[in-house]
């Protein structure tokens, strides 16, 4: 963890559906923190009043915000959750729902539930239970322990595309 | 049908396909483990992304058939330009014009469901998986929903 850094970043991601029930939720929590707070709001119609935000940002800005963070507040996309997996970031997630018309389904739900039974994902279904104390509770997302072997496989193929007993691997 | 464009250097050239969020995250990922491999990447017009020498955008597809039309031609000039090998996909659905033409040209297809995709399948998955060459799943528990030809051998991660 990044011990001398204080910023909250919220994002929601590029997708085209809003998230402002995420976003009015963290706006409560910054008009009464005094730790910054920085808001990628994407597709959203939620104008922020406590926290710095822009809808989208490019690569680099936004790779350096999400290094800058002590702590990432975010949709449960697997873009993010890769991100700080590999930064090993404190990550919490509260997923976009398909009953609030977040997303056409419910498969970031899935996506935490999966996580957090296989791995390590901090992430709260309902946002009235998203607190100050759970963000600085958040722990760096990890996938499977499980070895991962999808590289060597694909590697393996290109070399020898000539067909054989796929490797299941249930 | 074409056969397999005629390449003379022992470099295996790969398209790179996806569209933008976590499936651009998840391709680069990837690239970043291909060693030895040449690669260039069809994807979204976004924020992340900007054009260039080995980068081709085309405009979000969306539900749009005409923009699923530009995007086909575009795909194509990129496809005939590049002369890959393969082209592997992480989804979503810019990879269904990208596979056609891949299959037309006699190039090797791999698709990666995503890791968003942990239980069912994705739609772009199950439309491709009868004309993926290799077919790979992240979630074990995805494997059953495909036929004996999906693979799982771990997440991109």
């Amino acid at each position: 963890m990044c011990g001398g850094c204080r910023l909250i970043l919220v994002t929601v991601g590029t997708h085209t559906a809003p998230f402002d029930r995420l976003l009015a939720h963290m706006d409560s929590i910054a008009a009464h923190s005094d730790e910054p707070v920085f808001m990628q709001t994407g597709s959203s119609r939620f104008v922020p009043r406590f926290t710095k935000f822009e809808r989208f940002l490019p690569e680099n800005d936004y790779d350096r915000l999400f290094k800058e963070a002590r702590v990432i507040v975010s949709h449960a996309g697997i873009g993010t959750i890769l991100r700080a997996a590999a930064q090993r970031k404190p990550l919490i997630c509260v997923p976009r729902l398909r009953e609030f018309r977040e997303h056409w389904d419910n498969h970031q739900l899935e996506i935490c539930q999966e996580m957090s039974t296989t791995g390590s994902l901090s992430f709260v279904i309902d946002i009235r239970t998203l607190d100050i104390c759970k963000i600085t509770a958040a722990v760096a997302p990890s996938f499977s322990s499980m070895p991962s072997h999808l590289a060597e496989r694909v590697m393996f193929f290109l070399r020898n595309p000539i067909s054989e007993a796929p490797n299941r691997q249930a | 049908m074409k056969k397999n464009l005629d390449r003379s250097s022992l470099v295996p050239k790969v398209g790179l396909v996806c569209s933008h969020g976590g499936h651009l995250t998840e391709i680069q990922l990837l690239q970043t483990k291909l060693t030895g491999v040449e690669t260039f990447l069809i994807t979204y017009k976004s924020v992340r992304t900007v054009p260039g020498d080995r980068t081709y955008l085309v405009s979000n597809i969306g539900t749009k058939p005409w923009k699923l039309v530009v995007a086909f031609f575009r795909i194509s000039l990129a496809i005939a330009r590049e002369k890959p090998e393969a082209l592997i996909s992480t989804g979503a659905e810019i990879a269904l014009p990208a596979f056609l033409i891949g299959r037309a040209l006699g190039v090797k297809l791999i698709f990666i469901e995503s890791l968003a995709r942990t239980t069912r399948p994705s739609v772009t998955g199950f439309l491709l998986y009868p004309v993926s060459d290799l077919f790979l799943v992240q979630w074990p528990r995805l494997l059953h929903r495909y036929g004996d030809r999906a693979e799982c051998v771990g997440a991109v991660a």
